[in-house]
Parts: C-alpha cells; structure tokens; sequence
C-alpha cells in the first residue's frame, strides 16, 4: 500500500513537471532526453489508469522527476537573470 | 501581327528543346499546355504533340481538350503513369463513349442493345466492378486491402490482384466509403515505439504516448498493455493529420447485410447465362483497347468473372483462351 501511494504521488509530481515543461515549451528532444519523455509518459498514462508501471519502470520515472524539476529550475533562474538584466 | 495558334505552339516546342534549365522547361510546359487547351487549337497538332510525350503536365491538359481525337487518346494512354492522367483519360473516353442506351439496365435484367464493346465496358466498369466485389466478398472468396494515402487519395480493393497503387484501382474502385464494408481503425504501435527515440516530440500527443506505452511493454518498463487502452487513446486524437496518418491501419470487412440489400437492387448472380456470356465477350472485346485494355481494366474484371461460381463454363472457357492476356 505504501509503495502504491509512493507511486501515485511520484508519478502525480512527474506529470505536473512535464505540463509546466510543456507550458514553457521546454518538452522537446533538445532540452529532454528520452528518459525523461518516457518517465512522463508512463507518469501521464498511469494517472488515467492505462498501464502499470514496473520496478524497473519507476526508475525511469524518478530519473523523469530529477531531470524535469531539474530543467524547470534552470528556466526560472534564467528567467530571473533576464529580469535583472532589462 | 500576332502569331498564330500553331505558331505559338512551335515556337514553345523549339523553346522546350533548347531550354538549359528544368525549371525554365516547366515554365514553358505550363504555356504549351494551356494553348493545347484552347478549342482551336486544331486536332492534328494535340496528335503531334502527344507524340512528343512531353509529360504529365502537358499530357492531361491534351486529354482535356474538347477535339481531342480518340487517335491521340491512345497515345496519351500508352505513355499515362500518373492519376492526373488517368483521370482526364477516362473523362475524355467517356465522353466520346457517351452511350444512348441506359447500360446499368442490364444489372437489373433488363435487355439493352450494345452497339460497341468499348462504350459498353467503358460504361458499366464502375458498377460491375462494385456488383463483383461484394458477390465475391460475401462468398469469401476475396478479401480487401485499404491504405490511407493523403498525398495520392486512398486506396482499396480486393487483395491477391496486384491491383494497389494501378490506374485500375484508381479507375475502378469505388472508394473508400463504399456502405458496404465497415473499417475498423488503429495506430500501428510497433511502428510508432520503433521510430519513437528520434521522432518524439514531432507527432500528435496521442501518438507520442501511445508509441511510449509500446516501447514501456517491449522493454520491461510497463505491465503489458490491456487491449482496450490503445484503441481508447486512439479515440483522443480528434482528426488525423497528414503526418500522423503514416501510422493508422484500417482493416476492412465486408457488411454482408448491407451487401444483401445492395445486391437486391443489381447484381450479376441473378442475370440469364446468355447475358452473362454477352458481358464476357464485350469484356474479351476490350482486351486491347488502349484505354480499358492498357489500364488492365478490362483484364481485372474478367479474373473476377472467371473465379465467379454463377459464370457460366461456357464463358470461363472462353475467358481461359485468352487467360495470357490478363497479366
């Protein structure tokens, strides 16, 4: 149960990261790897209820988690700089 | 003064022959094939022009034209690789093979008097065609292939006659949405998981994820994939785009109730044997007819006549005389 609940909120955090990635137009194969495409897809998927995610599978979802929350990171600093430049 | 029609036109040839570029060539065509266009442009030089088999750009619009010689259309036939071809091929044969009679008559049993095999054929090809296909389909004896084509128009016909992609599907099939077959559609997941790594990104959200589920399964990511969950995917993708129609696969089934109904109306099965055996010989007649015969639209209906149960062995006979002929 509790890996189950662990699951859900992982996979729930993954697909948030990647709609933020999408809204800012970073999900795109020159800013994501695979990986974390795939981890995002199985995220999305597995909150519909259409596919079950394996051991081996939530690997690539925490990579997924690391790489996106990662990503979006970069983009608000960046952001930022680009405010205290102007 | 301004130049005659005929000088025009020899002038645009002796420019075709000396221009260096294609694209100076194809600016060139454009111009030729609108004269050969035009109503006065006189019968004999559209003949002479055919002969020079300049291209398909040049070629449709000589087939267009209204004086057109039925000489000239069997040229345009020999050399036609291309539908836009075909297409202004058949407009022009069958206005020149316009019947007086009501042709499709004969589906409903009803005598009509046949002054040529060539407008006979010409004008009952479509229909029999379909009449043939469904009696065929619903004796199991064919199955039918379709393939969404964008760029080119859809495909579909009966599988097993080399029939995909010729000017006598293109010419004979009566399209894709017959009422008499059902389609059943979905993404081809093994295709999209195998080009997913390079092209993610680059297709409709739908088709991303569903090409992830595949490659998830394949590899060990994911559980194995319910039946359902594609085709539920499928369904979210709301109109499918030229790109993304490289990935859809329809399989077809023939409706047999609707073929029942259809077939009430016109059917071949139901005809006497002696006019079955005059649909035959007509057919045999067209078997060098540049048009029907050049384009295997002839030869296509007589392997359906032929593996048809309700022709009779007197006609099958006749057929197998001439069976070299329909390859």
């Amino acid at each position: 149960m509790k890996e189950k609940i662990a699951t859900s909120d992982l996979t729930k955090r993954v697909a948030e990261l990647w709609e933020q990635a999408v809204d800012e137009e970073l999900a795109n194969s020159s800013e994501v790897t695979f990986d974390a495409f795939l981890g995002a897809q199985y995220s999305m998927a597995f909150l519909a209820g259409q596919c079950t995610i394996t051991e081996q599978g939530i690997e690539v979802v925490e990579i997924a988690l690391d790489e996106l929350q990662q990503l979006i990171d970069d983009n608000v600093e960046s952001d930022d700089e680009d405010e205290e430049d102007e | 003064m301004s130049k005659t029609i005929e000088e025009q036109i020899s002038s645009l040839l002796s420019e075709i022959k000396s221009a260096a570029s294609y694209y100076d060539r194809e600016s060139l065509f454009g111009k030729l094939a609108n004269l050969l266009n035009e109503p006065t442009t006189p019968t004999e030089l559209l003949h002479e022009v055919a002969l020079e088999n300049l291209g398909m750009g040049v070629n449709y619009r000589i087939a267009e034209a209204s004086q057109v010689s039925q000489e000239t259309l069997s040229v345009l036939c020999r050399n036609a690789e291309h539908r836009w071809e075909w297409r202004s091929l058949s407009h022009a044969y069958k206005a020149a093979l316009t019947p007086s009679v009501d042709y499709s008559a004969i589906f409903k049993n009803k005598e009509v008097e046949v002054k040529d095999s060539a407008e006979f054929v010409l004008n009952i090809s479509v229909e029999l065609t379909a009449i043939l296909w469904q009696e065929l389909a619903s004796l199991e004896l064919i199955t039918f292939f379709y393939q969404q084509d964008t760029d080119d128009g859809d495909h579909f016909g009966p599988e097993d006659f080399e029939l995909e992609h010729t000017a006598a599907e293109y010419l004979l099939s009566p399209g894709y949405f017959v009422d008499w077959v059902t389609r059943d559609e979905y993404i081809d997941a093994e295709y999209v998981s195998d080009r997913l790594e390079d092209e993610w990104g680059s297709w409709d959200a739908a088709i991303d994820k569903i090409g992830a589920l595949e490659h998830g399964a394949s590899v060990g990511h994911l559980e194995p994939i319910a039946a359902n969950v594609f085709g539920d995917i499928f369904h979210e993708i709301g109109s499918v785009g030229g790109m993304e129609a490289q990935f859809i696969v329809t399989d077809i089934e023939p409706d047999l109730e609707a073929i029942q109904m259809n077939l009430k109306n016109s059917n071949y099965s139901g005809l006497s044997n002696s006019v079955k055996h005059e649909i035959v010989v007509h057919v045999i007649n067209t078997i060098e007819h540049p048009f029907l015969g050049g384009f295997k639209i002839s030869q296509h209906l007589l392997k359906l006549l032929l593996m048809h149960p309700a022709t009779p062995e007197e006609s099958k006979a006749l057929i197998s005389l001439v069976s070299s002929q329909l390859d």
